[in-house]
């Protein structure tokens, strides 16, 4: 679902860049987007089809789910307040994340001592399931926001970090020279080369990250909490409510599509060039 | 020839260089290298691919460091004024994506504090005339071609008024029409600006077609093999070039160097070299 909201955007950077974009490619894009429509309608039929015939508890079908959405958001037991609670989490350990992953990519990618003293443990932290940290951060921090923020920045981290550092070095390669030769000072150097250069890998590796913060919000909350999402999900599970489950599902799954819908969005904005050289290849 | 003074703009003294290898073995890239460039000469550094010449024209610009000699414009060495007055063209074009073409060029002027952004602006359209891309200003990079790109590169170069210009292979990763066409446009455009340019390239006709001078290089360790002189008449243009009985004389005395004394090419039995049994 998310690579092919992805794909849409960058189908439509093409239509909003290139002026010239003929109808064609318009039609083709139409096409594109009416294939993903009839498979996900003919899905939910089906879904509903078989769920008709089942006990709510195993598939449930998509108009209880629904009706149990409307209940949730609109009705008399209103979820608001968890949604805010996993929201504030997952944004609040987004934004840390951004600025610890890159200003360790920055710094890991233009030092090579620090990069050489870095490395395996960036190598071992990256590869290492981080969920096993999850019960440490409750024993240290308390079953509250404060561990799930901090293993939610734990895991959203390491792309922006490992793609501001690969950005940065494929960059100082490529211009350094270019900028020493134009006499530009090192802090000169770094603002008008280093730091645009970077911005289309910080914002890959944000929108990774935009995606792995929710995982981190649900799991977090599952484990280490009383309220929000990921709580609602583990309580409505454990009662067998499969309808509820899953519109917590389909709400969990709306922010990570607004999520990297917005990144891919800023890229378009921010990092045109990138968009189209990508094309290219 | 273009008219040239006894002092010399640019030049270097026995300029040595060593990489050092993974395993911190030092190689001699460049040994004793010395090489004078006077005012408003083209002098080409010719040589295969590892020579060491890239390297020299890197040390030039200031990009590197070497190990002994001197290297000196206008009799004093360099360092940042000095660099100031060099411009540098690349083989890859290297514009930045993110910057429009006049931005781009503006670039190289950034450094010069004395400028206004007016000036810079000026200067920078002024340079993207000179290569006929003046209509390109307001282009991104992606949407020029790769000559058009190169010719950036140049414009780049050339806003910067420099004393020299350091070309290293400039038309090098062209497809082989752009590359002449580029050759004999900004090979006249040098000509009417009477630039002193130090030309990296491993191409013996276009090193014939544009130069004054060509410094044959030699590898393992790169060193100055031989320097030819080149009395052709100027305006140069492609076909008169290629058919002058000079240039056919001097291209014969440079692969016959290169192949035979240079890449040890081994020559077979009874083939006739120079057009006589040797």
């Amino acid at each position: 679902m998310a690579v092919n909201l992805e794909e849409g955007f960058s189908g439509s950077a093409e239509l909003l860049t290139n002026e010239s974009a003929s109808s064609a490619s318009r039609l083709r894009m139409s096409r594109k987007y009416s294939g993903t429509l009839y498979l996900l309608v003919s899905l939910l039929v089906l879904w509903q089809i078989i769920g008709s015939f089942l006990d709510p508890i195993y598939i449930s079908s998509p108009t209880l789910v629904a009706s149990n959405l409307w209940e949730m958001l609109f009705g008399k037991t209103q979820i608001w307040h968890d949604i805010a609670v996993s929201a504030s989490e997952m944004y609040i350990g987004l934004a840390i994340a951004l600025v610890i992953g890159s200003v360790f990519g920055l710094a890991i990618g233009r030092s090579r001592v620090i990069r050489g003293i870095t490395a395996p443990y960036v190598v071992f932290l990256n590869a290492t399931p981080l969920v096993i940290t999850l019960p440490l951060l409750a024993i240290w921090l308390g079953v509250d926001e404060k561990a799930r923020i901090v293993f939610i920045v734990l895991l959203a981290t390491w792309p922006i970090l490992l793609n501001v550092a690969a950005g940065c070095r494929n960059v100082s390669g490529r211009f350094t020279e270019l900028g020493n030769s134009a006499g530009l000072s090192r802090a000169d150097v770094i603002r008008k080369i280093i730091i645009p250069g970077v911005l289309p890998y910080f914002l890959t590796g944000a929108r990774i990250s935009a995606g792995l913060v929710v995982i981190g919000m649900v799991v977090s909350e599952m484990e280490v909490s009383l309220v929000g999402l990921g709580y609602l999900l583990a309580s409505y599970a454990s009662g067998f409510q499969t309808s509820k489950l899953l519109a917590v599902f389909v709400i969990s799954t709306i922010f990570g599509l607004i999520n990297v819908g917005i990144l891919s969005l800023a890229t378009r904005l921010w990092a045109p060039w990138a968009v189209l050289e990508r094309k290219e290849r | 020839m273009t008219q040239t003074d006894d002092r010399s703009l640019l030049e270097v003294r026995g300029v040595s260089k060593y990489f050092s290898d993974a395993r911190h073995n030092r190689k001699l890239v460049l040994d004793d290298v010395s090489l004078k460039v006077h005012k408003g000469e083209f002098v080409s550094i010719l040589g295969k691919s590892g020579c060491g010449k890239t390297t020299l024209l890197r040390i030039i610009d200031g990009l590197i460091e070497w190990d002994d000699g001197d290297v000196l414009l206008e009799d004093q060495p360099v360092g940042k004024a000095q660099r100031q007055r060099m411009a540098f063209v690349f083989q890859d074009s290297n514009l930045l994506p993110w910057r429009s073409v006049k931005r781009n060029v503006e670039l190289n002027l950034e450094s010069l504090k004395e400028l206004s952004p007016q000036e810079r602006s000026d200067r920078a359209i002024e340079a993207l005339r000179m290569v006929g891309l003046e209509d390109a200003a307001d282009h991104a990079p992606y949407q020029l071609s790769g000559g058009m790109q190169q010719r950036v590169g140049v414009a780049r170069a050339l806003a910067r008024q420099p004393a020299v210009f350091l070309m290293d292979e400039p038309f090098g990763h062209l497809d082989n029409f752009t590359r002449e066409r580029l050759q004999q446009e900004i090979g006249a455009l040098i000509e009417r600006l009477n630039a002193t340019v130090v030309f990296v390239t491993h191409d013996i006709d276009e090193a014939i077609l544009l130069s004054d001078r060509i410094v044959l290089m030699e590898s393992d360790p790169g060193r100055v093999s031989k320097v030819f002189e080149v009395d052709l008449p100027r305006p140069r243009w492609r076909y008169n070039v290629r058919a002058h009985p000079e240039a056919m004389r001097l291209r014969e005395e440079i692969v016959t160097d290169l192949h035979l004394k240079i890449a040890d090419w081994v020559q077979p039995e009874g083939a006739m070299l120079n057009g006589s049994e040797s």
